[in-house]
Order: C-alpha cells, then structure tokens, then sequence
C-alpha cells in the first residue's frame, strides 16, 4: 500500500462524503431525513459542467453549481412545508426527477445521453504545492486539494457555530427537536425547515461542484455514486453533531481509499463499500440500545411522575 | 358491493395525480416533438401493438406489482419499508444460488425450493429492519434504506466473484437449468406465468389484510399500537410478521424474475423497482388490489417510453422525469386527503 | 367587581368549532393583581376561553378589555406583547437546551450581531430565577429537571416576557400534591409582586387556599364570580353541574343492604416498579366481589393508570398475585385475560381505547371476533361484523354513527360509549373502567354511569378508577384510596366522608384504615 499518497487519497475520498453528511446534518437538527442530497448533488454537477462548457469561466459554473442546488432544495420545501408531502417519499421524488431531467437534458440537448465531456474545461483553484509546508500532517494533505476541499473542512466548525453559538441556530435546533415548543416561542418553524433545507443544498452544491470540477472536468449519470447516502450514513452515525459527523465521513473516506488499494489484495470492494451503511445501521441500534439500557431523564412529554 | 366501491375508491383517488402528470408530460412533448400526439399514442398504445410488446409488459408489471403488494403490509402494519430494492436483489440472488448449486434435481423440486430461498431471503431482510423497530425504536426508514446498499453490494459480490459466467462479458450468473425456468403465460409466448402469481396474490393479500383476524390486528398494530396491545393485539409480533411478508414478496418478485423473466443473475437487473414499487403501493392507496392496477400503469408508462422513443424524437428519459413528478404530486396529495381526518 | 378597575375584562365572547359550540357567551372580570381561579367541567370551555387569551384562537364573538382598553390577540407573540403569557399543561419546552436557553429561545441576546450571548442569557436567567425565588440551575438541561421544575421554567418564561397576567391551564394536573404545594406558594409569591394570575382547574380543592376570586363555567357560558372566602367547595361543584350533582347512583342509597357474590377479583401484594426502580404499585392488595363496585381515588399520578393496565396485562407484574374468578392470571397474556373474562375500559380513549382511522364497525369488533361469531369460514363476515356494529350503536344511543365511518369522527362522548359497549357486549365477569365519563357531558357521562351499574347489577365485579371524587363516591359500594403507589385504605361508602376521603388522597392520615 502506498503510505504516502494515501492520506491525500482518503481526504479526495472524504471531502464529496463529508459536504454531503454536513448537507443531511443541518436539515436532520431540523428534523428532517433528508434523502434527497444525491439529487441535489447531481443536479449541481451536473449544472457545474453544463455552465462551464458554455461559459468557459470556473466561477460562474461553480456559482451555479450552488444555485441549481439551492432551487432544487427549495422545490423539496415548497413541497414539503407548503403543499404537506412527506419528506422521505418527496425527497425520493427530487432524486429521480433530478436524475430523469438530467438524463432528458443529455438526450435531448447534448444527444449523448453517457454523460456530459466538453472538450475544454476551465480548472478551479488548487492550493499549490508547497504552501502549507510548514502545517505538519496536514499541510500536505491538503497540498493540491481544490478550494472546495477547504471550504469542506472550514464547514465543519462553521455548521457547529451556527448550530451552538447563533440564535438562528438554536432556532433551527428547538424546531427540530420540539416543534411545539418552538412555535410556542414564536419561531416560525417552516421557515426554519426552509432554512436548513437551503443550507442543506448550499452543501450538496458544494459536494456536487467538487465531484464535477476538482479533476474530472466531465459529468456522467451515475457520478454521485451513491454518495449522498453515505453521508447520510456518516450523519446518522455521528448522531448530527458536527465533530462526529465529520469523523465518520473521514472513516467512511478511509474505507472509501482503502476500498480502492485492497482490491490488489484480493479482498473484495464491495465488503469495504458495504461499511458506511452497515456503520449507520449499528451506530443507530447500539444507540437505542444504550438508550433503553440506561434508563433515561423521563420524556419531556411524559405528564405522569 | 361495499368492498367493490371501496376498491372503486381506493383505485379512483390517484387518478387525479395520473392525470396531471400525464398532462404535463403532454405540455412537455408537446412543445419538443414534432408528432405530440403521435408521441403519447406510443407511450400509451404500442404495448398492445403486438404479442410481444405485450409480453414484454407484464414482465415489467410482475416484479413491481409483486414488491408493491408486499410494501402494502409493511405500510398497514405502520412500517415505512424504504427496502425493497435490496429485499427483491437478495431473492433473486438466493433463487439464482440454489439453482446453480442443485441443478441436478428435477424441476419439481428445484423450482419451489428456488422459490423458496428467495422469499425467505427477502423475508429475512424485512425481518431485520423490523425487530430493530420493535424492540429498540430504531427508525426503520434509515435502516430499510442503508440495508439497501448492504444487499446491492452484496449480491455485486456474488455476481461477480463467484456466479459470474466468464463466457460472456459484464456481471452475469451462470445461466439457471431450462428445469426451473418458469413457463409463459398460455397463448403470450414469453410473457411471464408469475404474473399470474401476482394477480393471486393480490386478491390473497386483499383477503389477508381485510378478511381475516389476523389482517385487522396487522392493521390495528399500524394504526395505533398502544390501542392493539389493549384489545389483546400481539402486537409487536404482528409487525414483525407484516414486514416478514413484505420483505418476502420483494424476494418472490426477484425469485420468479429470475425464474421466469432473466433465468439468471444479472448486477443490474432492476430499474429501481423497490423504489417505484414504494410510490405505486402509496399511489394505489395502500390498497394490493390498487396496487397491482397500478403497478400495470407504470409498466405501460415504462415500456411506452421506448415505442415513444422510436417512433418519435422524444427521448425516454422523459418517463424517469415524468415519474419523478408523479412522486411529489402525488404524496402532496397524500397528505392533504390524510390531515383531514 | 367594578369593571372600570379591572386589569382585564372580557364581555360576551364566543366560539364554535365546527358544529360544536365551544363557547357561547363569557363575561369575565379580573382585578389586578388577584388570584382568579376559572372553574369548570371538563368541556365547559376553559381552555378554549383560555387559548383565546394566549392568541391560539380568536374568537368569534365578543370583546376583550385589558386596561380599559380593547385589544384584539391575532397569535402568541401579540398575547406576550400585550402582557399575557401561558403556562401550558403540556410543556414547551426543548430537552436538550439548558433552563437559560429554553428561557430566551427565538430571541436570544446577542453578540457581535450574529452570536448569542450566552454569558449574558445566563447572568439574566440567573437573575430572574433569584429574583423569583426559584430553584433552578440556568445551565442545566430541562431533559434532566423533574416535571415540578419544568412547569417552574415555563412558569419563568412567561415572567420574562414581563408578563403582568399569567395564565396557568390545569397546572396542578401533573404535579404530585407537595408539588402542588411548592406551586401554591410560587403563585402567593407573584401575587406579592403584583402579578395577576388566572388559574384554571376543575378542582377548586387544591387551589382553594391561595384564590381570592372564583369564577365558574359551564357549558360555554359564565355562571358568576364569587369571593373565594365566601363560598364552599359545594357550591361550586354544584354551580359547575348547575344542578344537584348525579341523583342516581349506589352511594346515594348506600344503606340500602346489598349482597355480594364471591370475589371475582383479587390483588394480592401486587408491586409494579419502573426501569428506574420505583414504585409504581407497592404491594396493592384489593378484592372485588360479584356485582360490588369498588371506586379508586386518588389525585392523578399516583399508581392508578398503573392498577389498571398491572390487571390488564398491559404492565408485567414483579411481585405478587392477580386472580380473576379464583384463576391466577398473573403472568398471562391480554388475549388469555380477556378470555377469562375481563372487561377494560381504559382511561384515554384516543390512547388506548380505540384507534381513530378505523372504522366504527372494526374497533367494536376488534374483542369480539371470535366470541361474537363475526367470522364464517375463518374469514371475517363483514355483514355480521357489521349488523355487531350496528347492534353496539343501537344500544349505546350513538347518534349519528354508521359501521363504515373512522370513528375518530365521532365525539368524545359517542367514543367512549363505543369503548364501553365493545367491552360490555362480550359480558365480562370483571369489568376495569378507568376514567369513564373523562371530557364527557352530563348525559354521555349519566349514560355511561347507569350501564357501569347494570353491569355490577348483572353480576359483574366492577373496578372503578377516576380522578373524579365525585364519581367514585356517587358509584362505589367500597372505596379505595391511592397515594404514591400504594392503597391506603378501602372503606365501605358509608365510612367514607368525603373530608376523610379527601385527607388519604393527599396522603395524610395512613392510620385512618
């Protein structure tokens, strides 16, 4: 195995997973599963590259890489907040909308419905190598990353001060936790679903962006690989708080990296691919376990003593 | 005459978000293709234009008419079974295991066993999902959904380390011996005979859900199960039970494609039919018989998409966009219908 | 009261929801800085009233005057401007945030713009929790506070919107009587600052000693206001009814000699604890005879939901012995109890009780199958199931009910006899009711009264337990009295004056057995 490349290969692997798991952690504080971040993540790569094959600037795709992300959350939220659909099943139907438009897009516009290559394709912005030397570890990490991959790890204090230090944060928390009593409170909790819903496609755009535009310069119909749940995965696993969160999208990166190199060892990917979502699954139930083990503070709803 | 006009109401109230839907799609052809109308007719008519279009049909019908039926208990039991997808892969990879390991017993006993493990795999993973809900409160949404992944990878594994049939090119299994492959319908050459299975069991899960005692305690388990429990309702186990046969018609419905439809494993044999089944059970009103009406106009729409196609310049994306829109039009129905109580 | 000094004065308001008159015209007067208790019935109005105040719903009619000056309260947020704030039975509060946090939450103070100030939402909790006396810790997380402390930061909350009329709905219902006394003395503190405070309950008892004016509703409508000095808790009870209060009954002629069958059912040294090792029930031995109803009292929480779903099979027992009809039915499942012949009616219909997006026809049925001969073949027969429905509804007097309808649909009352007639129609040997007549009006709760009796009449041992001392004294042959998990005593009627009844439940005077 290679040792020295492998820490930039597990922060490549990390950085789509990691905007991604922060995309499902703002709207799950808001109480929301959001599945629908593979959708948006498509969406924006796909925009990514659509709009830089046309306009041959690297900023104006990236922007509207964030933009189409955001309109596509707040489609989930119209429908959601405003006509009552069901988040789980509405979100779904973002995901295959997404991909259908986008798959009706190739074939009708760009005859090629393999994906999307345009034949020159402007580079976003690379921390150069040798800028951050003198950080040990990880200076070299990061060393050739694209700036989206800093905005990735700069998101994660971000999210924790919005969620812990900010009144609209706390807002966003109470509405996810008690609805009632955040109502009760004056905050206007749709719009505080609204809210996370947005933030929400901010990072999916990010995620999608950095998919698209970090090297590979093309779009394909399967590009989120997925990638989306596992961040899923990773937010469910870290409880929705940003430092776990964060942690189990680099193990889940790890995982993704490792998968990669093991396969010369003969053990199958799939097995390493298959953890993040085994990871979620055992995370949540030795949760509840301990839960109901440990005999819990009484529910705040509970009226009898 | 009471169930019929219930039935009649169950398979009436999703027409409304059919209709628009295909209206809009209308709009959308309309203002791309040359030939609208030409367009539609093929989406909507080439299935019936020959024998073939025809059987090709009700294969794509069966499976999802199958995973629906079953995503209707795990919804009147109260459980949002996100999982089909991954219940109908491990069916039909346990129905494709057994048939390449035995393949010398005679047809007669391979083929139910082959059916067999494929329910009983599916079975197994609705049983999971549902145990974790019951006894510890984990949302079975997250689970239903990330075992998804476990059995997709899973059974890309098999496929491709051990079934995998060096022949020929791609992630295929070994072909099933001609013994266990289902026959086709009488009079449809090609047509799959497990269609029939699913018009059976829908009117066997109708009888189920709304004839038997057992039916009425799923459901009262799914309505409200501290109400089951006091009416002596075993309700925990009647979840679990729910979810077991749900999970099981996702495996039959990937059993019987093997058998009858693919005759062996292919990596990437479904177009997301649990998820389209989910939608179809929830169009159809969570109702098995609705259900397998509905499942039959996703087939139509699915396969008319390629006829369209053809005949015309409108891609058959169009349809994968079209359901999408279906999808939120109508839960946003849902749930407006459903505060009213 | 004069009305030009009143703080708050409301005149003829009125609201229907739906078909269903809430409230049909309520005057009410406040004076500043009293205690004014509203009284009434479940279903008289006081919450609706109440919600009204708070900015939940507006009315349909009438006017509200605070300070002489009419005012209109579209939402919450116009009530706390105004002045009003609500103590909610249910709390609203966010577990995982400290009391500081719940306390400012939607507007925190704050920093540089963009951050809240924590150190500053602390330094003014802490301040307001010392100003009122309190005890509270303004970092700790509510998830961790027992429910009296909770009520004390909601209680707070609306103190630090500078709330001048604070209304409390039912605060007392979910607080354990020294709880109960902890509030009193909160409420005779803000009384002391010049805050008014509306208190609403339907049992004047608890709150008696710190009101200094009461108001009664019923039915919607204001009765009068009277100096609580000068009134008994009798007369309000009897102007809450507006009439002499449940003529018919067993406790009306207790003696009258009735005889008794054998014991149909026994509780022998029955313990249920929780997973935190308290005692729900502590060795709570009972026995109820062949057509004898013995009542429960006691004040809300102190074991009697728990009584009731221990001999439902709803709760596992860990010590001591249930035997219905002389058989142990102590480990046995709810199915092989029901069989045996139990009755349960339990004590929240919506919880319990029924499942609302059922049909009628299907929740009557849900006991019966078998017994009732619902099925042919194995297979449900609607038709009978049906025709079984219809019976149920016949009898029951529930108007405007058809098999096929969600009885969600239905009222509370028609629920309830829904509930009473599936239990009834398999003729139970024991029957459990549990606040039977609960937010019910006086003819539902009348006709629920006399079917319980017919029951005991036919030979059933009826079980009794509600909240309502009224109920349990009206109904009962003996009478049991709860307090924290145990029975302190079971009296024959005539030995249980309601004062003495009174005493047990607050959990005085053990040795009165």
């Amino acid at each position: 195995m290679d040792l020295v490349t492998l820490p930039a290969a597990v922060l490549e692997q990390t950085v789509p997973i990691l905007l991604a798991a922060l995309a499902a952690m703002i709207t799950l504080r808001a109480n929301i599963l959001n599945v629908a971040v593979e959708g948006m993540m498509l969406v924006a790569a796909f925009t990514a590259i659509a709009v830089g094959d046309v306009t041959g600037n690297a900023l104006y795709a990236f922007a509207a890489a964030l933009v189409a992300a955001c309109l596509v959350s707040q489609i989930l939220a119209v429908i959601t907040l405003r006509f009552g659909a069901d988040f789980i099943v509405a979100g779904l139907g973002i995901n295959i909308l997404a991909s259908g438009s986008i798959l009706f897009l190739l074939e009708r516009v760009y005859n090629s419905p393999g994906g999307l290559r345009p034949i020159t394709f402007p580079d976003i912005w690379h921390l150069p190598a040798g800028a951050l030397s003198f950080v040990p570890v990880l200076g070299p990490m990061l060393e050739g990353q694209s700036f989206i991959a800093l905005l990735a790890i700069l998101a994660i204090p971000a999210s924790f001060v919005f969620l812990y230090r900010t009144p609209t944060g706390a807002n966003l928390r109470a509405t996810g936790e008690d609805e009632a009593a955040a109502r009760s409170a004056g905050i206007r909790t749709d719009r505080m679903k609204a809210l996370a819903l947005l933030l929400s496609g901010v990072l999916a755009g990010l995620a999608g962006a950095q998919l698209a535009m970090d090297r590979l310069h093309f779009f394909l119909p399967e590009m989120s690989a997925g990638r989306g749940f596992i961040g899923l995965a990773a937010t469910l696993f870290g409880a929705g708080t940003p430092w776990m969160t964060a942690a189990a999208s680099l193990m889940f990166g790890f995982f993704g990296a490792v998968g990669d190199r093991l396969q010369a060892f003969a053990l199958p990917s799939q097995f390493v691919l298959m953890l993040p979502y085994l990871a979620a699954v055992v995370g949540l139930t030795f949760a509840r376990w301990r839960a109901s083990t440990k005999g819990r503070p009484a529910a705040i709803t509970e009226t009898k003593v | 005459m009471k169930a019929f006009r219930q039935l009649l109401r169950a398979v009436a109230a999703p027409l409304g978000a059919i209709a628009l839907t295909l209206f809009l799609g209308f709009l959308l052809v309309a203002s791309i293709a040359d030939e609208p109308v030409l367009a539609y007719r093929e989406l909507l008519f080439a299935n019936f234009q020959s024998l073939g279009n025809f059987a090709l049909f009700i294969n794509r019908a069966t499976p999802l008419a199958l995973i629906a039926i079953g995503i209707v208990f795990a919804f009147r039991a109260g459980v949002f079974n996100v999982g089909g997808e991954g219940q109908l892969y491990l069916g039909a990879m346990a129905a494709t295991v057994m048939g390449l390991a035995l393949p010398g017993l005679p047809g007669f006993v391979l083929l139910p066993l082959c059916v067999f493990v494929g329910i009983a795999a599916g079975g197994f993973w609705g049983y999971i999902p549902a145990v974790l809900k019951v006894k510890l409160q984990v949302d079975e949404v997250v689970t239903t959904l990330m075992l998804n992944f476990v059995a997709l990878l899973f059974t890309s594994y098999l496929v491709n380390h051990l079934l995998r049939d060096t022949t020929t090119y791609g992630a295929i299994s070994w072909t099933l011996p001609e013994s266990v492959w289902l026959p086709s319908i009488p009079g449809v050459p090609n047509a799959t005979s497990a269609f029939l299975v699913a018009v059976v069991l829908a009117v066997l899960a109708w009888v189920l859900l709304f004839r038997t005692v057992w039916g009425s305690e799923v459901r009262a388990a799914g309505t409200n199960l501290r109400f089951a429990e006091t009416v002596g309702v075993p309700a925990a186990r009647r979840v679990i039970e729910a979810m077991i046969v749900s999970g099981g018609m996702a495996g039959l419905a990937g059993a019987l494609y093997v058998l009858g439809t693919g005759h062996r494993f292919e990596q990437n044999f479904s177009p997301a039919y649990g998820l389209v089944a989910l939608t179809v059970a929830l169009l159809a009103r969570v109702h098995p018989i609705s259900a397998l009406v509905t499942a039959l106009f996703y087939a139509l729409m699915l396969n008319g998409a390629a006829y369209m196609q053809i005949a015309t310049d409108v891609p058959r994306s169009l349809v994968a966009l079209l359901t999408g829109l279906l999808v939120l039009l109508m839960t946003a129905r849902l749930r407006r219908q459903s505060s009213r109580h | 009261m004069d009305g030009s000094t009143a703080i708050l004065t409301l005149q003829g308001i009125a609201k229907r929801f739906g078909d269903k008159e809430a409230l049909k015209s309520v005057d009410l007067s406040v004076a500043p800085g009293e205690v004014h208790v509203v009284c009434g019935e479940n279903g008289a109005g006081k919450s609706t009233l109440m919600n009204i105040l708070a900015g939940i719903h507006q009315a349909d009619a009438g006017t509200i005057s605070l300070r002489g000056m009419p005012v209109s309260i579209p939402d919450p947020i116009a009530a706390s401007r105004l002045g009003i704030g609500m103590v909610h039975q249910h709390f609203k509060l966010v577990p995982s945030m400290s009391v500081a946090e719940n306390l400012y939450l939607g507007r925190n103070p704050r920093k540089y713009l963009v951050f809240s100030n924590r150190a500053e939402m602390e330094r003014r909790a802490a301040e307001l929790i010392a100003r009122y006396r309190f005890d509270l810790d303004p970092r700790a997380p509510v998830g961790r506070l027992s429910v009296g402390q909770r009520q004390r930061v909601e209680i707070l909350k609306a103190l630090a919107f500078d709330a001048e009329i604070l209304i409390l709905d039912e605060p007392t219902a979910v607080l354990t009587p020294p709880e109960v006394g902890e509030l009193l003395d909160v409420i005779a503190n803000l009384r002391e600052r010049g805050r008014t405070v509306l208190f609403i309950t339907h049992k004047l008892r608890e709150v008696k000693a710190v009101a200094d004016h009461v108001s009664v509703l019923r039915h919607g409508e204001s009765v009068g206001t009277h100096l609580a000095a000068e009134v008994s808790e009798a007369d309000i009870a009897r102007a809450m009814v507006g009439r002499q209060v449940f003529l018919s009954g067993r406790g009306a002629d207790a003696d009258k000699p009735r005889t008794f069958g054998p014991a149909l059912l026994e509780l022998e040294n029955v313990s249920v604890s929780n997973a935190s090792g308290r005692r729900l029930l502590d060795a709570v031995s009972l026995a109820v005879r062949a057509g004898e109803v013995v009542g429960i009292a006691g004040v809300d929480g102190n074991g009697q939901t728990e009584l009731a779903e221990a001999i439902a099979g709803l709760l596992p027992i860990q010590a001591g012995t249930v035997r219905l009809n002389g058989r142990a039915i102590t480990g046995t499942t709810v199915p092989e109890r029901i069989s045996a012949g139990l009755g349960f009616v339990p004590e929240d219909r919506l919880d319990r009780g029924l499942s609302p997006t059922m049909t009628i026809a299907e929740n009557v049925a849900a006991t019966n199958y078998r017994r009732a001969h619902l099925l042919r073949g194995g297979l449900v027969d609607p038709a009978r199931r049906d025709a079984f429905a219809e019976r149920a509804i016949r009898e029951f007097d529930v108007r405007g009910a058809a098999p096929d309808r969600a009885i969600g649909q239905l009222s509370g009352g028609n629920m309830q006899k829904l509930v009473v007639a599936r239990e009834m129609a398999r003729r139970p040997r024991v029957l459990v009711v549990a606040q039977p007549t609960r937010g019910l009006d006086i003819g539902a709760a009348e006709f629920i009264h006399s079917r319980i009796l017919e029951a005991a009449d036919a030979g059933a041992a009826v079980l009794l337990i509600s909240s309502e001392l009224s109920e349990v004294l009206l109904l009962s042959d003996r009478i049991g009295v709860m307090y924290r998990g145990r029975m302190l005593a079971v009296l024959p009627r005539k030995q249980a004056e309601e004062e003495r009844i009174g005493i047990l439940m607050n959990g005085g005077e053990a040795q009165a057995a």
